[in-house]
């Protein structure tokens, strides 16, 4: 087998359950390169998971903060059925797929509509960083910097209440944050 | 061509850190005991103005060192060129002495790993990066030293040591080696091998610039460069046997996660710096 089959082999292994499970089946009688890296290919593909969990954890902080280890567990489920995003804006693009199939997954439960806020809230700068955006305002029916206050004071995130508020995010010039945001509640 | 002593013509660089976000202001605003940066390209690229800005305030205050991370040239399929040109605005951007990438691949058969794999040591694998670098110096001449990965898989096809295979593919490409000393030690304990022995048979006299961070193990013992831990002590002392024998041009700590005090990394920094000047690597 030639590098470029090596690659392309160990690249779907790493990348496709199902190409993994239907490559190590012990039923099958089909032998390829890496029948015995079987561990090793099985470890590289959780680790490439992990990976993208962590950066899509530090894009979605408050999220994170809010859902616990549900989080982390929903995104291996997310990530585990889900192709892996390309280009240089993968994880951006992770982080968006990861919050719409969240909204779909969560939609019958109580928390459905603050998620749907706490997401939209912090995928602003995603949005705004991949169209270029300098300026973005959005209204919800309940504050996100409200919802984000609850959690941190650890009181249930299902106590916000209706506010129809108005965030406005703005670009600023380089530092540390580079996107912030004031809201207006009414 | 390019060959080593082009590499040793570039002026020493000393004691640098990897560029990241939360350290932004204090860079700017001071940048106290850091000698120059080592940005990761692939993070401007694509990027809106107020980060390009950011990077052009970098630049005027240190030596930036554009580092890429998914170049690929170790793909057997090629280089993106779309990539390569984006890649290329960022590194004309900085102007640089020299810029970085790895011995590796990260994409094949039209899918992307978002991480850096493993090449087998093989002939067929220096060809390839041979030809990928030389395609990439039509576009760009400057200097490209490549650095060496940690590996958890031992890829098929090996035909040779890694040591070896590193000193082909940097020959084969006139290339410098960008040594990560952290890579070094994880790979000599979970593959089993001599540091020493590596070293010897490693082209040490075509390395540019180091990489070091701390690392962490897991339960069965395995090390993990996870980029988040504060440097071991087995990391500084094979820095220091690194910097006896090559002749380094800088030093940059790779700092990813789990941010310390700016302090801590400082002091990180300064006694890198303080290896290399009792080598006489720089003032």
């Amino acid at each position: 087998m030639g590098l470029k089959n090596i690659q392309e082999e160990f690249v779907k292994l790493s990348l496709d359950k199902d190409a993994r499970e239907k490559a190590f089946d012990p039923s099958s009688t089909d032998l390829n390169d890496f029948d015995h890296l079987k561990l090793s290919v099985k470890r590289h593909a959780y680790s490439l998971i992990r990976k993208r969990l962590g950066v899509v954890k530090s894009i979605l902080r408050n999220t994170k903060a809010a859902m616990g280890d549900a989080f982390d567990n929903e995104f291996l489920k997310f990530a585990s059925a889900s192709e892996v995003p390309s280009g240089i804006d993968r994880h951006r693009k992770d982080s968006i797929q990861f919050a719409e199939w969240l909204i779909k997954e969560t939609q019958d439960s109580k928390k459905s509509k603050l998620l749907k806020v706490l997401l939209s809230h912090e995928l602003q700068p995603v949005h705004m960083w991949m169209n270029k955006k300098k300026l973005s305002i959005q209204f919800y029916s309940r504050s996100p910097h409200q919802i984000i206050s609850l959690y941190r004071d650890s009181i249930s995130i299902t106590k916000a209440r209706i506010s129809p508020t108005v965030v406005i995010w703005w670009e600023t010039n380089g530092g540390q944050s580079c996107y912030q945001w004031k809201s207006y509640s009414l | 061509m390019i060959t080593c002593e082009d590499f040793q013509n570039i002026p020493s660089l000393a004691s640098g850190i990897g560029y990241r976000e939360p350290w932004a202001k204090v860079l700017l605003e001071t940048g106290n005991g850091i000698d120059f940066l080592e940005i990761t390209a692939d993070h401007f690229i694509d990027s809106p103005k107020w980060k390009i800005d950011q990077l052009k305030e970098l630049r005027q205050r240190f030596t930036l060192i554009p580092h890429g991370l998914d170049l690929s040239l170790g793909s057997a399929e090629g280089v993106d060129e779309k990539y390569l040109e984006k890649l290329i605005s960022i590194i004309e951007m900085v102007d640089p002495p020299y810029w970085s990438e790895h011995l590796a691949f990260t994409k094949a058969g039209g899918l992307e790993l978002g991480h850096l794999a493993p090449l087998p040591f093989s002939n067929e694998a220096v060809d390839v990066v041979a030809k990928n670098v030389q395609k990439v110096r039509e576009l760009i001449s400057l200097p490209l030293i490549l650095e060496n990965i940690t590996y958890g898989i031992n890829m098929p096809g090996h035909e040779m040591s890694e040591a070896k295979f590193i000193r082909e593919s940097l020959n084969a490409s006139d290339c410098g080696w960008l040594l990560d000393v952290t890579n070094l030690h994880v790979n000599s304990v979970n593959h089993s091998f001599d540091v020493s022995e590596f070293l010897e048979e490693a082209p040490t006299e075509r390395v540019v610039q180091l990489h070091y961070v701390g690392f962490s193990s897991n339960k069965r013992g395995y090390l993990i460069d996870d980029h988040g831990s504060p440097v071991n002590d087995e990391i500084w002392q094979l820095m220091d046997k690194v910097l006896a024998i090559c002749p380094a041009k800088g030093t940059i700590l790779e700092r990813d996660s789990k941010f310390p005090l700016f302090s801590e990394i400082i002091d990180e920094a300064e006694r890198a710096r303080s290896i290399g000047k009792k080598y006489m690597r720089w003032d």
